[in-house]
């Protein structure tokens, strides 16, 4: 009995949301009724006049009201027909192909010896929000192989980075991508370059980024970030859980520069970062957590900084040997960077 | 000269040009002021060369005032594909590489038979127009598309610091889509230096409809993703491997679910994070979003909790507000709440305002408040 109560609570709760989750369209306009017209006998270009005529440019040929009232005389609203009859997504569909691709309809007509359907497939679906087939329908005649295969796609599309379509295959930019986006630029860069500017890879991975890139986009809070929110106070944690995922981008002294400025690094008049008891002659906490994370070390005392370790590391010096267990180098130890530093005779 | 290198291949097309675009940033915030500049230009009656530029000008604590080039390329391409050139400051991203910041030249060339050769070549970025006089790296990738299902390559990069080897890497990288579903992808680089594997990553998914689960693999030795200089390289190799899932589901047309976890080993220590996430738009067109997401991290002594809410909204004609709070709670038990607020306007012609708050707590548990804006113009000419 509970468990039905329960479970009608939650198809109430469902239904209550149903305009919220989108599952109940409160826009009331709906597709055309494309297929009842065509098995009544009305042949497309009756409505769409002149499309067989339609080069790349000039107007849509959408039909108007009065195209509707040449059949229809006594139409049942003194609205405008295409004010419910008709998906608003199809039109801006029409619209958007119009400025964005190079097609003509005169020159398809023929080759598909007049039938529009094959390549409006979807005329014929009740609920269709788009008319504009599909880029896999062009496809069936027109290979494009070569075109694709040396990313040109500029005999199709005027300008691909400001129509702003979302790649239809396996290239899908959702779930966890900003996570994912490296490895699979890694094999196809020139794929994202048809879309992408080199700025869109130098806002993050750029070593003269100047603030964090979101910071641009503050009124757009939903879109994915690297570094979002508050970074700045929880970003050592961050550091800490991968370690040297920070140096795939930032320099390994990057941190310097930030922490001087803001009087985070140790210096005459600061006192060290560091917890009580870091550095000991025996033991302290600093030789496991250096070999866990050595990119962080080097973030502040890299460069001329590396002398520090020097001091009491170097051969014979009470610091002892720093090399982990199974530690090997092909360097010569008395010539090489850094071997030398502490190995020079 | 970024500005004379683009209105230098602008102008004598300006007649027919299009599309040309240009974009001015200035962005300020009470900690540092930013300028940012951005230039773009292509030109379809001449196709072989679009250029682009986005440099910033900011005031810092010291010294007073400072600045950089972060992109200026001039590319020549071949219009029906065979090959580019691109030159200038750039990143180079490609195969199983890092990225790197360059100034120098990257060439691609494409075989017909669907081979590509990337070559390049230059001298690091030094920050804040900072010169390094013997640092340089090179390198490049081949790849080699296998049917449709596949791409394979093999990459290479050398860069030297003052002269001396800092970092030697050679690796293959692929990617894999046997069915529409499903789809592979993984790269893996080797440190020549010291022998070793200094970075992998391996992805395998599979989607269908509004479902995408997905499963990874990363693996990272710290000391080998340092230049080979640096003494913090002699201390051993502890690497960290990290093997997750992320999993996102479209429960609703407008109610997106994501989730993402896994488990992180280095060393002796093994911890986990976890994030999931859920996104509602609050109209067909998602211009309004309501989002929430909460987060755990439990690695290395970092250990941290913390949930995130944020709400977009269009209050009517070209107005928009955007808010996010975020409360995080270190387990030590400190709290670092943050909160931002942002108003937006789109003025005609392509004026774009932006004014924010941002209330801030700081890691020694300071709050601070501060403010920010942005000014955006961007042309577009587009016939």
């Amino acid at each position: 009995m509970k468990r039905q109560a329960l479970l009608l609570l939650l198809c109430m709760s469902v239904a209550a949301c149903a305009g919220i989750l989108g599952i109940k369209k409160k826009d009331q306009t709906r597709a055309f009724e494309h297929k009842r017209h065509t098995t009544a006998g009305v042949a497309c270009v009756s409505c769409h006049e002149d499309i067989d005529k339609a080069g790349d440019d000039g107007p849509l040929h959408l039909p108007s009201t009065a195209t509707c009232t040449s059949c229809h005389k006594k139409p049942h609203d003194t609205r405008a027909c295409g004010t419910c009859h008709g998906s608003p997504m199809a039109r801006e569909g029409a619209v958007a192909a119009r400025k964005f691709l190079k097609f003509s309809h005169q020159g398809h007509l023929g080759t598909v010896k007049g039938q529009c359907v094959p390549c409006h497939a979807s005329a014929g679906a009740p609920d269709a929000e788009t008319l504009r087939p599909p880029m896999a329908q062009c496809f069936t005649c027109h290979k494009h192989k070569d075109q694709f295969k040396v990313r040109d796609c500029d005999s199709c599309h005027h300008d691909l980075p400001s129509e702003h379509i979302k790649p239809a295959s396996h290239v899908v930019h959702e779930g966890d991508f900003l996570r994912e986006h490296g490895v699979r630029a890694a094999s196809a860069r020139d794929l994202c370059a048809t879309c992408h500017s080199q700025q869109s890879c130098d806002v993050c991975h750029g070593a003269t980024t100047p603030i964090l890139p979101w910071k641009l986009a503050v009124e757009s809070p939903t879109l994915s970030r690297l570094h979002p929110g508050n970074f700045m106070a929880r970003h050592p944690d961050e550091a800490k859980a991968q370690p040297a995922l920070c140096a795939t981008c930032h320099s390994e002294n990057s941190c310097l520069g930030c922490h001087v400025d803001r009087n985070v690094a140790a210096k005459k008049g600061v006192p060290s970062p560091h917890p009580p008891g870091w550095v000991r002659a025996v033991g302290g906490g600093h030789g496991p957590a250096a070999r866990l994370d050595p990119v962080s070390c080097a973030s502040c005392h890299g460069g001329a900084g590396e002398m520090l370790c020097v001091g009491c590391h170097k051969v014979g010096a009470p610091g002892g040997t720093p090399h982990g267990p199974g530690f090997s180098s092909t360097k010569d130890k008395t010539k090489d960077e850094p071997c030398r530093l502490c190995h020079l005779p | 000269m970024a500005i004379t290198i683009a209105l230098a291949v602008l102008m004598p097309a300006s007649a027919g040009a299009d599309p040309l675009r240009l974009r001015g940033d200035a962005f300020v915030q009470t900690r540092s002021p930013v300028g940012l500049l951005v230039l773009r230009g292509e030109d379809r009656l001449k196709p072989w060369i679009d250029v682009e530029t986005v440099a910033w000008v900011g005031a810092r604590h010291s010294p007073d005032a400072t600045g950089d080039v972060q992109t200026l390329t001039v590319r020549l391409r071949d219009p029906a594909g065979a090959g580019e050139v691109r030159a200038g400051r750039f990143v180079f991203a490609s195969g199983a590489i890092r990225p790197i910041h360059l100034d120098g030249v990257r060439a691609l060339g494409r075989a017909p038979f669907g081979t590509t050769l990337e070559l390049f070549g230059g001298a690091p970025v030094a920050p804040r127009l900072g010169s390094r006089m013997f640092d340089m790296a090179f390198g490049g990738r081949v790849g080699q598309p296998i049917g449709t299902v596949a791409v394979l390559g093999v990459s290479y990069l050398m860069q030297r610091k003052d002269g001396r080897i800092a970092d030697q890497e050679v690796g293959p990288d692929l990617a894999v889509s046997p069915t529409k579903h499903l789809d592979i992808a993984g790269r893996f680089a080797m440190d020549l230096v010291t022998r070793g594997l200094s970075d992998a990553l391996l992805s395998v998914g599979a989607h269908k409809g509004g479902i995408r689960a997905e499963g990874f693999l990363t693996h990272r030795s710290p000391a080998r993703i340092l230049p080979s200089t640096s003494i913090f390289t002699v201390l051993g190799d502890v690497p960290s491997t990290t093997m997750g899932g992320s999993f996102r589901y479209k429960i609703a047309p407008r109610l997106d679910l994501l989730g993402t976890g896994g488990a992180i080993n280095m060393g002796n220590d093994v911890g986990a994070f976890a994030t999931a996430r859920a996104t509602l738009a609050l109209d067909d067109d998602a211009l309004g979003t309501l989002g929430f997401e909460v987060r755990r991290q439990s690695v290395a002594g970092a250990r941290w909790s913390g949930a995130r809410a944020l709400l977009g909204l269009p209050l009517g004609g070209s107005v928009r507000v955007a808010t996010e709070v975020e409360v995080v709670r270190h387990d030590d038990t400190r709290w670092w709440p943050w909160a931002l607020l942002a108003l937006a306007y789109r003025a005609p012609q392509g004026w774009d305002f932006v004014a924010g708050v941002e209330a801030v707590t700081t890691r020694d548990e300071r709050r601070e408040l501060h403010a920010l804006g942005r000014v955006t113009y961007a042309f577009e000419r587009s016939k």
